[in-house]
C-alpha cells in the first residue's frame, strides 16, 4: 500500500519539480553566456519561466500546416513523454512498474527525437517556398522540379542527427549498464550505493559514482556530447540553424504552441541531464533528501552546455560527422574498458 | 562528375529570402542542390530602389553630395568624398593637403568600422555570437575616434568642396586623443584578430569552402576585398595621389580565393588602416584645411574612382551653369561582387552558402532597383525612377 501512495506521490510530484527547476535553465545558461561575451544578459527568470507564460498568453494563431492539431500537439506528446522518462528513474516507479531501464529511456529518446521529424513535415512557414516572388517568370533559372520549404531541409538534417549525431548519447547510456551488468536503473544506482530506502544527505559522501572511474568519465563525455546533439544546442544546432533554415521544423510555432514548444525544450535539458546524475552519480530523483543533490548535479550539464556553446558556431555536417564519429569512438573506448 | 552533370541533376530548390534571419539585406537566393550540396544558385536583388539619383537630378550640387552621403550608413564617408572629388576634378578645384589626409583617415575609419561589422556579421551566420558581440567591442572604439573627429558616429559629413568641413579639422588635443584610441584599438584589434583567425572550429567553417579563382573573380567583376582573396592585386588607393603620394601600406593580397582568404583579407586590411591613419596624423600638414577660392558653374561629364571598404565605388555626373546636378551615376561594388558568389558558393553545403554569399559583404541600399508582385493580377514588373516620383507624389 505505501509503495502505491509513494508511487502516486512521485507521479505527481516529480513533474512538478521538474517543471519547476526546468524552466530556471535556460535563463541560467543565457546568462553563462552573456557573461562568457562580457555582456548582462537577460534575467533568470526570463527566458525560461516568463517566455513561457507570456507566449501562453498571446493570440492563437492557426499554423500554416496540413494538420495543424498534430502539428500544435507535438510539443505536448514531448513534454509527456520526458516526464515519463524521468519518472521511469525514479525508485517509486521501480518498485510498482519495474519498467526503468535503459532501454525504455533510449526509446523514448529516439520517439522524443522523431517528433522533431513530424514537426518539420508538418510545417509550411512563409519563409521560403510560399514567399511570394516571381522566381518562375521567363528567363529564371529553372531548374528545380521541387521546391523545399526550410522545414523539410531541417527534416533532412534531422533525420542524420537521428541516425548518427545523437549516437554518442546512447554509447554514453549503456556504459554504466555494461559496467554494472544490468540494464535496470535501480541496479545502477544500487551499485553505486544508493539505498532510496535509507538515504539522508550524510550518505552522499559514501557513495561510489560511476563518474569518478575511467569508463564513468569516458562515458560522461560520449553522454555530454550526444546530450548537446538532442537538446540540438550550439554547436550541433544545423537542424534550425539561422544561416539558412532558421527555426527549422519549429519556424510555425507561435503563441501557446511555441510555449509548448518551449517548456518542451526546457523539461528536456532537465531530464536528459537528471538521467546522467542518475546514472553517472547514482542519485536517482526521488521525493527525499536525494532530490536535494539531485537538483544541484542536474545544473552540470546545462551549464557545461553553455559553455560549449559560447564558444563555438554551428557545424555543419562536415564537421558533425567526424566529431559524432570521434565521440562514439570514445564511448566503445569506455563500454570496453567498463567490460574489463 | 563534370559540374555541368551536376546542374543537370539539380532537382531539388531552396528558396531564401527577400525576408531571411541570415540576410541583413534584401535579396534573394535561389539554392539548386543536390542532397544538401549547391550546384546551381541564383542570386536576385532590386526590391528596395530609393531612387537617388533620379533625385539628385537638378538638385544643387552641395546638397546632392550630401545626398549621397545617405545612400549608404556604412560607407558614407566614401560616397560623399568620391562625389566631392568627382566635381573637384571636373571643376579644377584645389585641395589642401591637411584636407586630403582627413579625408584618408576618416575614409580609414570607415574601413575598419566596415570590416569589423563584416566580421561580426560573418560570425552571426556562423553562429558564434560570442565572436560576434566581442566584434562587435572591438568595432565600439572606431565610432568613438568617428565621432571624435567628426561630432558623428554614422554620417561624419566631413568633406565639402575645396576641403572638409571646420568641425571635422583636426586640433593638437583631438590628434593626440586619437592617438591613444588607435593605439588601444590596435591591441584589442590584433588579440582579436589572432583569436579568430586560430580558432579551429571558425578555420574549420570557413576554409575550403566559398572558392572564387582568380578568373572568375575578373570574369564576374569581383571588387575590393573579394578579388582582392582570389589572388588580384588591384587597389585603388594605390592609384589615388591622396593616397600613393603620402602613405605606406600594403595591399593585403591572398591566393586561396576561400571565404577565409576574404575574411583574413579584411582582418588584415584592418591593421593596414590603422597604419594609414596613424601616418596620416603624424605628417598632418598645418594648414588652411580648405579652399573657398573656386565658382561653381558648368561641368562636363566628370567621373571618379575610389576603394570604399567593399571595393571600387564610381561617381559621375554633369554640371549645368549654375551648379545643378545632370544625369548622376553612382555606382557600388556590391553590384558585381554579389555576382560572383553565384559561382563561388556552387559545391558548398546549403549552411556553408549562406556565409560564402555573405562574405562578399554585399550592401544591397546602394544598388537596389525595385520588382513589384502583383499577386491579385498574378503580374510583376520593375518599378522605374519615375513610377517611385508618382507613387512618392501621391503621398
Amino acid at each position: 500500500m505505501m509503495d502505491w501512495i509513494d508511487f502516486a506521490i512521485t507521479t505527481v510530484c516529480i513533474p512538478i519539480v521538474a517543471f519547476v527547476v526546468s524552466t530556471w535553465l535556460p535563463g541560467i545558461m543565457r546568462k553563462i553566456q552573456a557573461r562568457i561575451q562580457l555582456r548582462i544578459g537577460p534575467p533568470v527568470l526570463t527566458p525560461g519561466f516568463w517566455a513561457f507564460f507570456k507566449f501562453l498568453y498571446k493570440e492563437r494563431i492557426r499554423p500554416v500546416s496540413p494538420m495543424p492539431r498534430l502539428y500544435h500537439s507535438l510539443p505536448v506528446i514531448g513534454i509527456f513523454l520526458m516526464f515519463f522518462i524521468i519518472l521511469l528513474t525514479t525508485p517509486a516507479w521501480e518498485t510498482v512498474l519495474t519498467l526503468g531501464t535503459l532501454v525504455a529511456i533510449a526509446g523514448l529518446m529516439k520517439v522524443e527525437e522523431m517528433l522533431y521529424l513530424f514537426m518539420g513535415n508538418l510545417s509550411k512557414s512563409i519563409l521560403s517556398v510560399r514567399m511570394p516572388y516571381p522566381d518562375q517568370v521567363k528567363g529564371a533559372v529553372m531548374k528545380g522540379k521541387v521546391r523545399r520549404f526550410f522545414e523539410q531541409v531541417a527534416v533532412v538534417r534531422t533525420f542524420k542527427l537521428i541516425s548518427i549525431g545523437s549516437f554518442p548519447l546512447y554509447i554514453g547510456l549503456f556504459v554504466p549498464a555494461v559496467m554494472y551488468g544490468s540494464i535496470g536503473i535501480m541496479a545502477v544506482a544500487s551499485a553505486q550505493g544508493f539505498d532510496p530506502a535509507t538515504f539522508v544527505l550524510r550518505d552522499l559522501f559514501s557513495l561510489d559514482p560511476l563518474i569518478f572511474t575511467v569508463p564513468g568519465a569516458i562515458g560522461a563525455i560520449a553522454y555530454f556530447a550526444g546530450y548537446l546533439v538532442i537538446l540540438n544546442e550550439y554547436p550541433f544546432s544545423i537542424m534550425h540553424t539561422k544561416a539558412d533554415v532558421v527555426e527549422g521544423p519549429t519556424l510555425e510555432y507561435a503563441a501557446w504552441a511555441r510555449a509548448g514548444y518551449y517548456l518542451m525544450r526546457e523539461v528536456t535539458i532537465f531530464v536528459m541531464s537528471s538521467v546522467f546524475v542518475t546514472l553517472y552519480f547514482g542519485i536517482p530523483p526521488m521525493i527525499g533528501w536525494a532530490l536535494i543533490p539531485h537538483i544541484i548535479l542536474v545544473m552540470l550539464l546545462p551549464v557545461g552546455a553553455a559553455i560549449v556553446s559560447a564558444f563555438t558556431p554551428v557545424l555543419t555536417f562536415k564537421q558533425v560527422y567526424p566529431l559524432s564519429l570521434g565521440f562514439s569512438a570514445l564511448g566503445v573506448i569506455g563500454l570496453i574498458v567498463a567490460m574489463l | 562528375m563534370a559540374d555541368t552533370d551536376r546542374k543537370d541533376r539539380a532537382e531539388v530548390e531552396v528558396p531564401m529570402g527577400m525576408v531571411h534571419s541570415a540576410l541583413l539585406e534584401p535579396f534573394r537566393i535561389r539554392l539548386f542542390v543536390d542532397d544538401e550540396v549547391v550546384v546551381d544558385a541564383e542570386i536576385t536583388y532590386d526590391t528596395a530602389h530609393r531612387g537617388i539619383e533620379r533625385i539628385m537630378e537638378g538638385m544643387p550640387i552641395q546638397k546632392g553630395l550630401i545626398l549621397t552621403e545617405r545612400i549608404c550608413g556604412i560607407c558614407s564617408h566614401i560616397h560623399i568624398w568620391n562625389g566631392t572629388r568627382m566635381v573637384e576634378r571636373g571643376l579644377g578645384i584645389d585641395v589642401p593637403q591637411r584636407a586630403h589626409h582627413i579625408r584618408v583617415i576618416g575614409n580609414e575609419l570607415e574601413r575598419l568600422h566596415s570590416h569589423l561589422l563584416y566580421l561580426g556579421h560573418a560570425f552571426e551566420i556562423l553562429g558564434h555570437e560570442t565572436f560576434s558581440m566581442r566584434c562587435f567591442m572591438v568595432r565600439e572604439p572606431v565610432q568613438n575616434i568617428l565621432f571624435v573627429l567628426s561630432g558623428n558616429r554614422v554620417h561624419y559629413t566631413i568633406p565639402v568642396l575645396g576641403g572638409i568641413r571646420p568641425r571635422a579639422d583636426i586640433s593638437h588635443e583631438k590628434r593626440q586623443t586619437m592617438f591613444s584610441m588607435i593605439d588601444k584599438l590596435e591591441t584589442d584589434l590584433r588579440e582579436f584578430a589572432a583569436r579568430v583567425l586560430n580558432d579551429p572550429f571558425i578555420v574549420s567553417r570557413i576554409k575550403e569552402i566559398g572558392y572564387l579563382s582568380k578568373e572568375d573573380a575578373v570574369k564576374y567583376g569581383a571588387l575590393g576585398p573579394n578579388m582582392r582573396a582570389s589572388g588580384i592585386d588591384f587597389d585603388w588607393r594605390y592609384k589615388l595621389p591622396e593616397y600613393r603620394d603620402h602613405f605606406d601600406f600594403e595591399v593585403i593580397v591572398r591566393d586561396g580565393g576561400t571565404v577565409l582568404d576574404r575574411v583574413a583579407c579584411r582582418v588584415f586590411e584592418c591593421l593596414e588602416s590603422i597604419k594609414i591613419i596613424r601616418q596620416a596624423l603624424e605628417t598632418l600638414p598645418d594648414e588652411d584645411p580648405t579652399n573657398v577660392d573656386f565658382e561653381l558653374g558648368a561641368m562636363g561629364y566628370s567621373t571618379s574612382y575610389n576603394e570604399a571598404a567593399r571595393g571600387e565605388i564610381y561617381d559621375s555626373c554633369a554640371l549645368d551653369e549654375v551648379g545643378r546636378i545632370r544625369s548622376y551615376i553612382n555606382r557600388t561594388p556590391s553590384m558585381s561582387s554579389l555576382s560572383a558568389m553565384e559561382v563561388s558558393c556552387i559545391g558548398d553545403h546549403l549552411t556553408d552558402a549562406s556565409i560564402t554569399i555573405a562574405s562578399c559583404d554585399p550592401c544591397l541600399t546602394c544598388t537596389n532597383r525595385m520588382t513589384v508582385v502583383d499577386e491579385k493580377k498574378g503580374t510583376n514588373y520593375v518599378m522605374e525612377p519615375e513610377d517611385v516620383l508618382r507613387l512618392a507624389r501621391r503621398v
